[in-house]
């Protein structure tokens, strides 16, 4: 009996790895050992395939979802926007700069201004900025 | 034969604005589905549909001619809605920077107006309401991942949060979409539903 509780507890410990590393045979992050371990564990075991099953139809569902039409046309209204900045000369990327994710940094005091922040986190760097507040 | 994007963006940068038009028309739809699948608000997804195209006019020299220009307006498109998600003064998006950080448990389910859950299908629109009311730090994965299909390295470079918290959201979105979704599931394999 002991050993039949033994059995069940372990295959129970099993299911939950295997469960848990679904995502990653789905998304094809495991080496070709695991997903094989874990196929051959599917083959034998409702509950796990079941999951399986499941993860991979929610999957589907989400991606299927159809295109969320506008309500009315927004071309006439952008591109009046447009035609308001036209004559502009063409910018550079909206490439978010490094000094401007450090700004934003939630490291930095929030007491500060704008213009203290961008000092702070020039002056010290991020780690030094942390370092500051602690 | 329609012109391609590349040939439209250099006549827009020759100052033939009519030629952005062909663009907006082109790809309006896509982007804005994209944004409303992120806030779910169709007032503010209009607004920032109108800033990705103007964002997108401003910069449009540095677009690489070899690119996608609709993958270049969803990354465009992506930031401004995670931007507006941060600033928006509510409770569940003033907190995404905390809750791209932490594990924050999901706020509450949120109330849709008629005008928000127009939608065609009752399926679709189960699936759309099971997505719109993951937590924010959820939401934006799974839309990221399964309906802009960005990779994982990815989602962690876009959010700025390490790929092992993607994972773990993503995971757990998927967890919670998989419950939601369950009247829909078991439809499915009883053979009452065969597609969305």
């Amino acid at each position: 009996m002991e050993e039949f509780t033994t059995f069940e507890q372990n295959e129970f410990s099993l299911c939950v790895r295997v469960r848990e590393r679904l995502p990653d045979l789905l998304d094809g992050f495991l080496d070709a050992l695991t997903a094989e371990a874990i196929r051959a564990h599917l083959a034998t075991c409702y509950q796990c395939s079941r999951d399986l099953r499941e993860l991979r139809q929610t999957i589907r569902l989400v991606e299927s979802l159809p295109f969320v039409e506008p309500l009315r046309d927004h071309a006439p209204a952008i591109m009046a926007a447009v035609e308001r900045q036209s004559g502009h000369s063409f910018q550079a990327p909206v490439v978010e700069m490094e000094t401007q994710r450090t700004l934003r940094s939630p490291y930095l005091p929030r007491t500060t201004n704008g213009l203290e922040r961008h000092f702070l986190s020039a002056a010290l760097g991020l780690q030094g900025a942390i370092a500051a507040v602690a | 034969m329609a012109p391609t994007d590349a040939a439209l963006v250099q006549r827009t940068l020759r100052g033939e604005t009519a030629a952005y038009n062909v663009l907006v028309e082109r790809y309006q739809r896509q982007v804005y589905s994209l944004i409303y699948r992120m806030i779910g608000n169709a007032d503010d997804a209009g607004d920032l549909l109108q800033d990705t195209f103007l964002r997108a006019y401003s910069a449009l020299a540095s677009f690489r001619q070899d690119a996608s220009f609709l993958t270049w307006l969803y990354k465009i498109a992506s930031n401004l809605s995670i931007d507006h998600m941060r600033s928006r003064k509510t409770r569940s998006a003033l907190s995404l920077d905390l809750e791209l950080e932490e594990g924050r448990e999901p706020a509450a389910e949120r109330a849709f107006s008629p005008e928000d859950t127009v939608m065609r299908g009752a399926v679709a629109e189960i699936v759309h309401n099971a997505v719109l009311n993951l937590p924010a730090r959820y939401r934006v994965v799974v839309v990221l991942r399964h309906l802009r299909g960005m990779s994982i390295d990815e989602i962690a470079e876009e959010l700025r949060i390490p790929s092992g918290t993607v994972k773990t959201h993503l995971f757990r979105a998927r967890e919670m979409l998989r419950e939601r979704l369950r009247p829909v599931l078991d439809m499915e394999t009883d053979g009452r539903v065969h597609h969305v």
